[in-house]
């Protein structure tokens, strides 16, 4: 399809598409959006495009819709990533994933993103990019492989920034946190003065000399054996 | 994550040193009711002094005979666990004695000595742990004089 073509049919192509961004969304903005979105895509890919382009442009404009709704739903499709129970799908999770997906080189970025939240087929996508399926799939692996490290390699940072902060925390609250404290009989005494004085009395029940104890008590073994 | 788990109870562990031992359970009111005994927990710069960090004691009055067995068995388990220097004064591994002392060094934990010390007069029991870079317990006497 050349430029020429394309442009021709912009207008009416883009209604077509914000209808069916309404079937799914109700909300006139974001179809609108979705709408743009899906014209910008079939742009980009209108060389590979042939007449009528209806039929794709409603599946990417579909595929859109359905990335949205998933947004929405603060949900992602990550069932096809390796390993994926490495990972808990918390919200903070998902968000830190979408964030490396976002750091990929804009191919892989862009085939993982319509594979994994726009759920496209390999043909479509390969269609799209105006490649071969063999090489979205080797595209599509490195992407994942990359992702993969990239949050093994975040998560090891993050553990060793905790294990060093927990370990600082608690050697400076050691270093730092004084405790005095007496119970005398169940009743709680904080004051040092107490406290301190109740402590060298136990000292001083140890270290006390014992001789004269230790005379009279080696008498009363003698004396009862 | 392992080795911070393993890291973060060791700190821990450092901390209540004294859980280790078989007598710990005294220090924790397990067997003898608080409400009977005089509990005494000071660590940090107050015991500078002493050169000590950690101070635990405990002194009661025992109620019958159960109660002073059951601590001298704890006391006896410790020191058979941790053959280490100890100062006795008539102290029996037999119970016998009405009066009777044991002072027992404990191997090193980092840069810390600790030390466990038992005493019994009659029925008046005291118990105490301490942690600190104190090299002896001679030298602890030298300090209280």
């Amino acid at each position: 399809m050349t430029t020429e073509e394309f442009q021709q049919q912009a207008e009416e192509l883009r209604i077509k598409l914000v209808s069916v961004a309404h079937k799914y969304l109700g909300n006139t903005n974001e179809a609108e959006d979705i709408a743009q979105d899906a014209m910008i895509k079939l742009w980009l890919m209108r060389e590979q495009l042939t007449l009528p382009i209806i039929g794709m442009a409603s599946i990417v404009t579909r595929n859109l819709c359905i990335d949205a709704l998933r947004k929405h739903h603060k949900t992602i499709d990550i069932s096809q990533l390796p390993d994926e129970e490495d990972f808990s799908d918390d919200g903070e999770q998902i968000e830190q994933m979408l964030k490396v997906i976002d750091s990929l080189p804009s191919t892989q970025r862009a085939i993982l993103r319509m594979r994994h939240l726009q759920g496209m087929e390999m043909r479509e996508i390969a269609l799209v990019l105006g490649s071969t399926e063999v090489a979205v799939r080797k595209t599509l692996s490195r992407a994942r492989k990359m992702v993969k490290n990239r949050l093994i390699a975040i998560m090891a940072v993050a553990c060793v920034i905790i294990g060093i902060s927990m370990t600082t925390v608690h050697f400076v609250k050691l270093n730092t946190n004084d405790e005095c404290v007496a119970y005398v009989y169940g009743k709680k005494y904080t004051d040092q003065q107490t406290v301190m004085a109740e402590m060298r009395r136990s000292m001083g029940e140890i270290v006390e000399d014992n001789t004269q104890d230790e005379i009279e008590q080696q008498l009363n073994d003698l004396f009862r054996n | 994550m392992l080795i911070i788990i393993i890291t973060w109870l060791l700190t821990i562990a450092t901390t209540q040193a004294q859980s280790g031992l078989s007598v710990s359970p005294l220090f924790e009111g397990k067997i003898i009711p608080t409400q009977r005994m005089v509990e005494t927990r000071v660590k940090g710069k107050m015991l500078t002094k002493y050169q000590l960090t950690l101070f635990r004691s405990v002194r009661f009055k025992a109620n019958n005979k159960q109660e002073i067995n059951r601590v001298h068995d704890m006391i006896e388990q410790d020191k058979k666990k941790n053959p280490g220097i100890t100062y006795t004064e008539n102290y029996s591994s037999e119970k016998s004695r009405s009066k009777e002392t044991l002072m027992l060094q404990l191997p090193k934990q980092g840069n810390q000595n600790r030390f466990l010390c038992y005493k019994r007069n009659n029925e008046d029991v005291t118990v105490i742990y301490m942690e600190g870079t104190l090299n002896s317990l001679d030298t602890l006497r030298e300090l209280i004089k």
